[in-house]
């Protein structure tokens, strides 16, 4: 059963700075699908609930050719999906949605919620990194920006400080002849992925990989880069055998935990297999782009 | 049957509007003035002795208003069909979900509050989780009075010589397959709402899908308690879902009751959805050695089946799901000879209840796991095989069903043909199909004294219809159904008929929502009822209209002449000129409607059901081998369902029965480590969703069955009967590799690819 607590709803970011200062145990629900459900299970159980949600002045999308996307904290996963410039230029963030939960949690839940709860297994984080995001925090005392890798420090820990809020992702413009693919494990269509692998390739002029990011999802306490991997495919050609190779290393640097969906060796495999098809889907997507 | 107006009509449920906006009022809505919320403490331990019980701080709580245990309730009073579950338990506890204290206060909350200050200690006792363990002489005794672990229930039917047949075959296959504890998942969780007048009689708002039967144990209570003679009413709130959770009272009743005894005010307990996963009881799990014959042509020789099934600390009818399995074990396709022996055996786990299809499916995955070995073994196509076999209209079976109409073959058919069965089949290239039929009861199930429902119908001074059921509607769309039958019977639209299910002070007495059988005996006592009644109109009519009634129809509200047609008058008008006038008389009639099936002998023959239900189903899955994971490209499930009432409902069922089953086929599991339950929840447990139904193929086969309302059979449970091993069967065809245990996960694929490549 869900504790009373106290509820606390600013009318601006300014007085959201200011409330979750001069409050001690105090949680930021920005949609409540994560926190809701611990808060339940009497897993967490604040005296002070600081309701961001309605502060349009990070609800927006932006995008410039120069800058790239900027997409504010409480921005609704079901506006990232539906939106129609995020679909034209990082459509792998609108597919990444679309199987995020259901429409019921994307019209609910934000992006800076789901970034600030930190589950190895959210959909977003492997993306974003992926697609080499930024995010910016802040509270009274001022701003601050980070590449998001940096952002999470363990299970369901991220580098906020106290009294500090999720603000605003930001996704520069990808390289030329870039592009991501995503997917992540799970038996039941939109369900949370017992294993997931974001893959994004760059390619040189002639079709040999420039640079690679591979971001694994619940493969460890946090989202997992692979960089021996990555290194290791740069200057190659588009080689299957390579793909496998590198399938390799995600099986041998991941961390995954049993439990009673998927054993250590079962994720493992999995992920060796989702690792070498994401690189492959998104060499061939980036051969196609400009 | 030309001419239908109403019957054979895609018409949508009458209460999905209530439902879709959330104007139905569920057992959560149910509120009295002045009633009190009640909680339920349970062990800690799957087996454990209780050391210390002091609920002292918990009483002195402020808004709580009555804390009970066993002391409480009166000495010996146990409930269950084996009466041996009491609703408080003392000294032992047999597992996690037993019940030792309650509480009842003034909020939810006080009362959750006050389970925290009850002050229990253990001492934690080794348990017995797995029912092969508890079978071997001198385990432990989970129940210390009984002498044996092996509940007595001697599940035991031999038809003909196995023996004899096995030297006779020419070909055998045996093998062990098992089954998964899965749980029902209703969308409504259970609760009850108990409330005592100053008489003490009790009226209990409940959820139950056997309002009769539980009447009758409520009855018994207050016995127990020492209130004699009472009377009990049940109420029951709109129902979300049963699929057979709801067919037994449990110990979260009697607890209300006794709480509300205590305060002498209402008391109402909700369960959380963790209750509802953990402290419901599911679908047993079983273990099942299979072993078949055939001839050279084909022909089944025989059919032998050894089973044990995990009973839990407790006994509901879960443990009586080996009556039903009889069913397919004895007379799905024609074989001549059949043993089969099941043991049912306590254990600290969770204990077992009925759930859609009642065992069948369990027997199921087996025979037509077990029948796709003995094709191959055969080097017959494992469909060939079924149509070589396939049950026929006359046939009696060797349990002495009698078979009236069977539509198996052309159900057979329809997979052949729709799946594009030689097209697609032994390609090896990770795609395969697979095929699976059913039997079941489709005419009511004589498992009790009486298999009967009654039906009360009045007239009003408008026209309209009120129709008192026995029946109830737990979301399979019996309102509706009856409310065609009497609209079709009468000559009326269905709007004007008014059905009532759910007051047993009101409605007339019936068994209960189980066995498929609501649309075949609630339907035939509602058609016999409307009967009476359009016969009552039409004798008053030809008063009024000066013409004999047998020349007289009733069509859309209208009373006429055939031979006349200005000779007309408006059903409302007529009712009322027979109402006000000197003599006058309202118009009601009522009928009871029990099947002519017969209680099982002590062989357990007999012929169970007036008709049986049968399909097929059959599916095209794509393996990926590197991931294990099975992907349902095609799926068409056939059945013969004698005629259907409503194809739109009828497809629901088909479509709901279906997902059900492919969840149990490939994902759902309640995952118990040493008795208690890791997944009790919508996150871990996997249900699938409807983003997850794959491309379903309803196929509604007629074959107008006789006894049944306007040729209709039961289909309630069908659907999900023969799901998992039709996927099992297809996932060997495609990737060479048979899995033999519930749920089919990716890891049981991927290890059984690895075993077989070595």
């Amino acid at each position: 059963m869900i504790n009373d607590f106290n509820y606390l709803k600013p009318g601006s970011v300014k007085e959201a700075f200011e409330m979750y200062a001069e409050h001690d145990d105090c949680k930021v629900i920005c949609g409540g699908q994560s926190l809701l459900i611990v808060m339940r299970q009497g897993m967490v159980a604040p005296e002070y609930l600081l309701d961001i949600k309605g502060l349009d002045e990070l609800r927006y999308i932006k995008y410039d050719e120069k800058d790239g996307l900027r997409i504010g904290a409480t921005t609704t996963h079901r506006e990232i999906e539906k939106s129609p410039i995020i679909q034209e230029k990082y459509p792998v963030l609108s597919l990444m949605e679309t199987k995020l939960a259901s429409i019921q949690t994307r019209n609910w839940g934000t992006i800076g919620g789901n970034l600030a709860h930190a589950d190895p297994a959210g959909d977003p984080a492997p993306v974003l990194i992926a697609l080499n995001a930024n995010i910016k925090v802040g509270g009274k005392n001022g701003e601050r920006t980070m590449p998001l890798e940096d952002f999470f420090k363990d299970y369901f820990e991220t580098a906020l400080e106290k009294g500090e809020l999720v603000l605003e992702v930001h996704v520069p413009v990808p390289p030329a002849k870039t592009s991501v693919a995503y997917q992540k494990f799970n038996l039941l269509d939109s369900d949370m992925g017992i294993v997931a692998v974001a893959a994004s390739i760059t390619l040189n002029g002639d079709d040999t990989c420039k640079d690679a990011r591979i971001v694994l999802g619940n493969a460890a306490p946090i989202p997992k880069r692979v960089k021996n991997a990555e290194e290791l495919l740069k200057g190659k050609k588009f080689d299957e055998k390579l793909f496998e190779e590198v399938g390799r290393i995600s099986y041998e640097e991941s961390e995954p935990v049993a439990d009673i969906h998927a054993s250590e060796e079962h994720r493992r495999h999995l992920l060796s297999v989702l690792t070498k098809r994401m690189i492959k889907k998104a060499w061939e997507q980036a051969r196609a782009v400009a | 049957m030309d001419n239908l107006k109403v019957v054979g009509k895609k018409i949508p449920k009458i209460d999905a509007p209530l439902k879709a906006t959330g104007a139905a009022l569920y057992i959560q809505d149910v509120k009295i003035p002045g009633m009190l919320h009640g909680k339920i403490l349970y062990s800690q331990y799957p087996h454990a002795r209780i050391i210390k019980l002091d609920t002292s701080k918990a009483e002195k709580l402020p808004g709580v208003r009555a804390v009970v245990t066993a002391k409480d309730m009166p000495p010996n009073f146990r409930i269950g069909i084996m009466k041996d579950n009491p609703p408080l338990k003392s000294g032992k506890v047999l597992s996690i979900r037993d019940e030792i204290a309650a509480v009842a206060a003034t909020t939810p909350e006080i009362a959750e509050e006050a389970l925290s200050l009850i002050e229990v200690e253990y001492e934690e006792l080794p348990g017995i989780f797995d029912p092969l363990e508890a079978m071997k002489e001198g385990a432990m005794l989970i129940h210390e009075e009984a002498k044996s672990n092996i509940l007595k229930m001697p599940w035991r039917l031999i038809c003909g010589d196995v023996e004899k047949a096995k030297q006779e075959s020419a070909y055998i296959v045996e093998d062990t397959f098992s089954t998964q504890w899965v749980t029902h998942c209703c969308l409504g969780t259970s609760g009850c709402v108990a409330h005592f007048d100053m008489h003490n009689n009790l009226t209990m708002y409940s959820n139950t899908q056997i309002p009769s039967l539980a009447q009758n144990d409520f009855v018994e209570a207050l016995n127990a308690f020492g209130l004699k003679n009472r009377r009990v009413r049940i109420i029951q709130a709109v129902i979300g879902g049963g699929f057979g959770s709801k067919l037994d009272t449990y110990a979260y009743e009697y607890i209300a009751i006794l709480l509300a005894l205590k305060t002498r005010k209402p008391v109402k307990i909700i369960f959380t959805r963790e209750e509802e996963f953990f402290a419901t009881s599911p679908r047993q799990c079983t273990i099942t050695k299979i072993s078949h014959g055939c001839d050279k042509d084909g022909r089944l020789t025989f059919r032998d089946v050894e089973m044990v099934l995990d009973n839990g600390a407790y006994t509901s009818w879960g443990a009586t799901t080996p009556s039903v399995m009889m069913l397919p074990i004895s007379s799905l396709y024609k074989v001549p000879n059949v043993r089969y022996i099941a043991k049912c055996v306590y254990t600290n786990n969770t204990y077992c209840q009925a759930m859609r299809g009642y065992g069948n499916p369990q027997a199921t995955f087996a025979i037509e796991s077990s029948l796709d070995q003995l094709a191959e073994k055969a080097g017959i196509d494992p469909l060939e095989l079924r149509r070589i076999n396939a049950n026929e209209p006359g046939e009696i079976t060797p349990q002495r069903f009698k078979i009236t109409s069977c539509g198996m073959k052309e159900c057979i058919e329809e997979v052949y043909k729709r799946l594009n069965w030689k097209e697609k089949r032994g390609k090896d290239n990770g795609r395969g199909v697979g095929m699976a039929s059913l039997i079941h009861v489709g005419g009511g199930a004589r498992v009790y004294k009486s298999d009967g429902c009654g039906t009360i119908i009045k007239m009003d001074d408008f026209g309209k219809v009120d129709v008192f059921t026995g029946a109830s509607d737990i979301g399979q769309g019996s309102d509706t159904v009856i409310a065609q039958i009497v609209a079709e019977v009468i000559g009326i639209p269905i709007e004007d008929v008014n059905v009532i299910n759910n007051d047993t002070d009101i409605c007339p007495w019936d068994v209960g929502v189980h066995a498929s059988r609501t649309t075949f005996v609630a339907g035939n006592a509602a058609l016999g009822a409307a009967r009476k009644i359009r016969e009552q109109i039409l004798e008053a009519a030809g008063k009024i209209l000066d013409e004999d009634p047998a020349d007289l129809d009733i069509k859309d509200g209208m009373v006429f002449s055939t031979k006349n047609k200005e000779k007309s008058t408006p059903l409302g008008k007529a009712l009322r000129k027979i109402h006000y006038t000197l003599g006058g008389k309202m118009l009601m009639a009522e009928y009871f409607y029990d099947p002519a099936n017969e209680n099982f002998d002590k062989e357990f023959k007999g012929n169970l059901s007036v008709s049986y239900a049968y399909g097929a189903h059959g599916v095209e899955v794509e393996v990926d081998r590197e991931t294990g994971k099975v992907k349902i490209l095609n799926y068409v499930a056939a059945h013969d369902v004698g005629k259907a009432i409503n194809p739109l409902l009828l497809e629901g069922q088909i479509y709901g029965g279906g997902l059900q089953g492919i969840g149990y086929a490939l994902g759902e599991k309640m995952v118990y480590q040493n008795g208690r339950l890791m997944n009790g929840n919508f996150l871990d447990y996997k249900i699938p969703t409807a983003k997850d139904v794959p491309p379903i193929q309803p196929v509604i086969v007629e074959t107008d069955e006789k006894d049944g309302p306007f040729g209709a059979k039961g289909i309630g449970e069908p659907g999900l009967v023969p799901t998992a091993p039709a996927i099992a069967n297809a996932i060997y065809d495609a990737i060479g590799v048979r899995i033999k245990d519930l749920p089919i996960t990716p890891e049981k694929i991927l290890a059984a690819l690895k075993a077989k490549d070595k």
